[in-house]
């Protein structure tokens, strides 16, 4: 018996903080999502799986679309001509009364709210269970994990749950799932890959293609084989686009240039790396502080676009830098002169989110926004940049290299 | 600090020159472009270093003669002295030297900053240095933004810091109108895309319903076509069907029919009793015929002895007489021919005479009679007639008498035709010379011919008699004639008759007995039909039949009934029991079901094809509701937008909040400097208005300035070279508050242009009093200082 376990494929999904990536680039990123659904769907033909697990978070409500039904259903229907079966169940994000009654094709088998056991016999001739359920709305408080039933009498017994040990999200334990005596927990839900337990396996496959820098790594799906009468799974690798986070440690620079001339080199040796088109953050760490034009520069986007055009230049398309972070010593004086009291008191008033909020945001009352400034450390980085920019405006460094 | 000795190698125009300064009031004097503005540049670059970069707009100083760059300041610091040298613009070499030991530091640097405290060059000019150029711009300031300065004042640099704000605020309204909803600056640009963008997902992702409605009616159509076409087959089976009754429907109407019949058939004779009845019945017939013939034949005997009483009555007669009466009629016969005879003699002989006498017309027409009167002789006649006369008159049996009489008769017809013959051969010989002869003969003849007739007739007349006595009998089997020619025949069919009668009678006397048998025969006959019509009764009566006729009648219909029978199984044969149960259950005639089906039919069909065309447009549509809009695309967008509108945001947000962190925070330190400021200020301006005004006073953001007579005034009240009064008492009150953190010389630019002798001459004495604690270090054209100053504080450009 042979199955594949994927969870949080969130269709349609897009990547989220991808800075100024070109048109060319924006379409592979555009379709990533689908193009990963797509290899682990070639993939399961293949090897001629007999089935497919899929535990929640497929798509999203909120990312819902006609396309990614269709796509869904040309997808299924390729498995149907092969006669591998799909179980589907719904997650936190892809709850959804109005496609609860959705035909997805006569191979898909749709988990109801609650808890549910399928049977299948593979084409070995082994009898499987598969159990599980799917969100009716967007929170489960309850422990699911009880009312699924233990292993019954068949070779394998298969758990598909969606949810997380805290949380408003179905919490269980561990111990729970071993004490069902199942073959194999299915989960989903987690976007990072994780195997909670190795007897029986209990694993978050993560999702299937990562969508932005904090789903950073490779990314895939699970394809569990059958090894006597235990399950053996095996993580296959299937992102199309790979975020990654590339940490480099740079000596003093003095000038813009040396930094590019620093970095390049390296990042060229990375980029050879790559499987494929892999989206990077630069975390550079420094002994020392920058001077202020080159870190304002780090910090508002100049050196990343530079850096990208010139690996363009240099004809590497396997590496995008999206983004550069910057950690250094912290070198907070020059505004320190003799009004330092009122200049700390000032930013208590100026970088408070109300005044945040009535500086900028009465008339951009989107949420992306709100949120985005109510956090503290966006809050912190906005005073870091303010400050980098009146004490650049006031050093000579302003003048320099222009 | 105090700056003692100021010693230039090299600075602008000023070349290898050294000042001291003894006084803490000194005064640099000289006419413009003197140097005093070198000067001034020299000791900011000497204490905070040299501008590093040139710049057109930035005055380098270069020396203007072959000179080391650079210079040396000695300078008293909390009780200390040092000798400060800087050499060079660029790479400067940097020296400090402690002059009570007269050494240099090994890292000079952090011991001035240490000295400098927080003052840097800008601090610097903005505390300690009042120029002519910032005192032309308060001139040029509006009451409001005086106000604003003034307020402000407290704040290390406010006005830079002002002015750095007002850029900023300006490149942020640049990005971005934070209060318009309409701005058509760059960020209100993005979000208004972005607002689009999401509007347009919003749109596409209205199409779900439709999307979902479409995959519904997609269903439901399927479903549809597949019941029409499921019911389309229905109809097309059941129009088999019907064909197929409509064919058997005769046969089965034929069929119901007989089943009724059969159904209404009560009596049943059962084979046996019919195969028992059919024996009697058998019986009973070949009985009756039996018995009938029996009758018959009884009753032919007796009709028989009927009949033939008068029979036997003529037989009783006639039998007697019948030899005479054949013999009469023999005699007739033979007479008749003799006459006949005669008769052709008498003619022959006549035309054999006429011949010769002229008679032969006669000869030729009777030659037969004349050939056969003269072929027999007359004597062998005669002798012929006379033997059959004695024959008739023999007493023997007339049959005997009759056949001796043909015999007789026989031989001499014999004998007259070979007589006659040789007579014709020899006749022309002898004619000649028999003429008188013949004549003669010829007369004999007739005689004799007229003899015989009259004998004939009284023959005749007899017969006649016989003849009428025998047709009184009435025989059916003799011809009743009276003709006398006839009479042998009719003795003839009489004799047979009474030949027939006596052998008759002959049998009768036989059958007697036999009669006697037959009547027993016969009545044991009639006693057995009698037997077998009482059974058939009772087999009759058990079955319920009144009569034969009605048995027989039931038979038949019995038959009919079976060849029915046999008739519908053979029919029930044909069909099976769907269509049985099918045909019982037909309401209405099997066509009109075809007809109404094959109408149904045809608007199905129609019906389906109108579905199916529906479908694929449905289809067509579904696939553009698919392919239509590039949600993805969009979703992407919309993120790509969101952090562009973001880092927008951010940017603006820096720009705008560095402003206003400017603005805080030089309202938050000139607040916290302002009650000392404004107690120094209130004593400077007094001083400097010769006591005019005695109180400032600040209420919520409102400078207001009290007269000495307690009038009170606003700051747009003022005339300007009050204003700037009030400004600079301000500017000094804040550098002497500072002072208490750091003190540094305090170094004025002569800008006071607008003021009056007399208001210079306040001024001077304000310059005075400040100089008790702190060094004023004063640049001006002015000759009015020559004598308001000594000399020692004098030092002339």
């Amino acid at each position: 018996m042979k199955f594949i376990h994927t969870a949080d494929v969130h269709l349609g999904h897009p990547f989220t903080g991808l800075n100024n990536v070109p048109n060319n680039l924006m379409q592979q990123v555009e379709q990533a999502t689908f193009t990963s659904f797509i290899q682990l769907i070639d993939f399961a033909l293949t090897e001629n799986v007999d089935f497919i697990v899929v535990t929640g978070d497929l798509f999203d409500t909120q990312h819902q679309s006609v396309q990614v039904l269709d796509f869904l259903v040309t997808q299924f229907k390729r498995l149907e001509a092969q006669h591998i079966m799909v179980y589907l169940s719904f997650g936190n994000h892809d709850f959804n009364q109005t496609i609860a009654g959705f035909d997805f094709g006569s191979n898909v088998t749709l988990f109801s709210g609650d808890v549910t056991i399928k049977h299948q016999t593979t084409q070995q001739g082994e009898t499987v269970n598969i159990v599980g359920f799917s969100y009716q709305e967007q929170h489960i408080q309850e422990q699911v994990i009880d009312q699924f039933p233990m292993k019954g009498t068949v070779d394998f017994q298969i758990g598909m749950y969606h949810g997380a040990v805290d949380g408003p999200y179905a919490p269980f334990s561990i111990a729970e799932m071993r004490a069902k005596h199942y073959d194999y927990w299915a989960l989903g839900h987690i976007h990072k890959r994780q195997v909670l337990s190795e007897q029986p396996f209990i694993i978050y496959p993560g999702n299937l293609q990562g969508q932005n820098i904090k789903e950073a790594g490779i990314k895939g799906f699970y394809l569990v084989t059958s090894q006597g009468d235990t399950l053996v799974p095996e993580f296959i690798p299937g992102a199309n686009v790979i975020w990654e986070t590339q940490t480099m440690e740079i000596p003093t620079v003095a000038t813009q240039t040396d930094l590019l001339n620093l970095l390049l080199p390296k990042l060229e040796t990375i980029a050879k790396q790559q499987p494929t088109l892999t989206m990077t953050r630069i975390e550079l760490v420094s002994e020392f502080a920058l001077p202020h034009l080159l870190e304002l520069r780090l910090l508002d986007g100049a050196t990343v676009t530079q850096l990208n055009q010139a690996l363009r230049a240099n004809g590497i398309t396997q590496l995008w830098i999206n983004d550069l972070v910057l950690r250094q010593p912290d070198e907070n004086q020059v505004l320190a002169g003799m009004d330092r009291q009122a200049w700390l008191a000032a930013a208590e008033v100026v970088f408070a989110p109300e005044n945040i909020h009535v500086t900028g945001l009465k008339n951009v009352p989107e949420a992306f926004v709100t949120s985005h400034f109510d956090q503290p450390e966006v809050q912190a980085q906005l005073q870091h940049r303010a400050q980098l920019l009146l004490e650049l405006y006031l050093s000579e460094d302003f003048m320099d290299e222009d | 600090m105090k700056i003692e000795v100021i010693k230039i190698y090299g600075f602008g125009k000023w070349v290898n020159q050294t000042f001291t300064l003894p006084e803490s009031m000194m005064v640099f004097y000289g006419e413009n472009e003197a140097g005093k503005s070198t000067l001034m540049a020299f000791i900011s670059g000497m204490l905070f270093g040299f501008a590093s970069k040139k710049s057109k707009f930035i005055n380098t100083y270069e020396p203007k003669e072959q000179a080391v760059y650079g210079g040396e300041i000695q300078f008293l610091h909390q009780g200390k002295s040092y000798r400060l040298i800087r050499r060079h613009r660029t790479n400067t070499e940097l020296e400090l030297i402690d002059l009570q030991t007269n050494e240099a530091f090994a890292n000079p640097q952090p011991i001035l900053d240490d000295i400098l405290g927080p003052i840097t060059s800008e601090t610097f000019q903005q505390i300690y240095a009042i120029n002519a150029d910032e005192l032309a711009e308060v001139r040029s300031l509006t009451p409001a933004e005086l106000e604003q300065r003034l307020l402000k004042i407290g704040a290390v640099g406010a006005t830079e810091w002002l002015s750095v704000a007002n850029q900023f605020e300006k490149e942020a309204q640049g990005l971005f109108a934070a209060n318009s909803k309409n701005g058509k600056r760059p960020l209100n640009g993005l979000l208004n895309e972005y607002r689009r963008t999401v509007d347009n997902q919003l749109e596409i992702q209205r199409q779900l319903p439709t999307y979902f409605a479409s995959l519904e009616s997609l269903q439901n159509q399927h479903v549809a076509i597949e019941k029409l076409k499921t019911k389309i087959t229905d109809q097309q089976n059941s129009l088999l069907e019907l064909n197929e009754l409509a064919r058997l429907e005769p046969l089965y109407l034929q069929m119901r029919k007989l089943e009724q019949k059969q159904a209404q058939q009560v009596k049943k004779i059962n084979e046996d009793t019919k195969v028992r009845f059919e024996q009697l019945q058998f019986q009973k017939a070949n009985l009756i015929e039996e018995l009938t013939r029996l009758e018959q034949t009884m009753q032919a005997d007796n009709t028989n002895n009927i009949q033939n009483s008068n029979l036997s009555e003529a037989v009783t007669k006639l039998q007697p007489r019948l030899g005479m009466l054949l013999e009469m009629a023999a005699n007739y016969r033979a007479m008749d021919q003799q006459i006949n005879q005669l008769t052709r003699q008498y003619q022959q002989m006549r035309a054999e005479v006429s011949n010769f006498a002229e008679t032969t017309p006669m000869q030729r027409q009777h030659p037969m009679n004349s050939a056969s009167s003269s072929d027999i002789p007359k004597w062998k006649l005669g002798l012929g007639v006379a033997v059959i006369a004695i024959v008739l008159l023999m007493p023997i049996n007339l049959v005997v008498k009759v056949l001796l009489a043909l015999i007789v008769g026989g031989g001499v017809w014999l004998t007259g035709n070979r007589n006659a013959d040789a007579h014709k051969v020899d006749q022309p010989a002898k004619e000649a010379p028999t003429d008188q002869l013949a004549q003669t003969q010829l007369n004999q003849l007739q005689a004799q011919l007229q003899a015989s007739q009259a004998q004939l007739r009284q023959l005749e007349e007899t017969i006649n008699a016989e003849q009428s006595n025998i047709n009184g009998f009435k025989l059916a089997s003799v011809t009743n004639t009276m003709a006398a020619s006839d009479f042998s025949m009719q003795l003839q069919q009489l004799s047979q008759v009474i030949n027939e009668h006596v052998a008759e009678q002959q049998a009768h006397a036989l059958g007697k007995a036999d009669q006697v048998y037959q009547e027993q025969y016969y009545k044991q006959r009639h006693q057995q039909l009698a037997n077998v019509q009482q059974e058939m009764q009772t087999v009759l009566a058990s079955i319920g039949v009144a009569d034969e006729a009605e048995f027989h009648l039931q038979i038949v219909k019995q038959n009919v009934d079976k060849q029915q029978n046999q008739e519908l199984i053979a029919m029930q044969k044909q069909f099976n029991d769907q269509q049985i149960t099918r045909l019982a259950s037909l309401t209405s005639p099997v066509t009109d079901m075809i007809t109404t089906t094959k109408m149904h039919l045809t608007q199905n069909n129609v019906q389906l094809a109108a579905l199916e065309q529906q479908l694929q447009s449905s289809q067509i549509q579904h696939l553009k509701v698919v392919s239509n809009g590039t949600i993805n695309e969009i979703e992407q967008q919309i993120a790509n937008l969101q952090r562009d509108v973001i880092a927008g945001l951010e940017d603006f947000m820096i720009k705008q909040l560095s402003a206003q962190w400017i603005n805080e925070a030089l309202k938050q330190s000139s607040q916290q400097r302002m009650p000392q400021i404004l107690t120094l200020a209130t004593k400077y301006f007094q001083m400097l208005t010769g006591g005019n005004f005695i109180a400032i006073k600040m209420k919520s953001n409102m400078i207001s300035l009290i007269t000495a007579t307690d009038e009170q005034f606003s700051l747009a009240e003022l005339s300007k070279g009050t204003s700037e009064q009030l400004y600079v008492a301000f500017r000094i009150a804040f550098a002497q508050v500072l002072a208490d953190m750091i003190e540094f010389p305090i170094i004025i630019d002569d800008g006071f242009v607008n003021f009056d002798a007399q208001r210079l001459g306040r001024m001077h004495g304000l310059m005075h009093e400040l100089s008790i604690n702190q060094q004023v270090i004063y640049f001006t054209s002015n000759p009015v200082v020559l004598t308001d100053f000594t000399t020692p504080q004098i030092v002339t450009l």
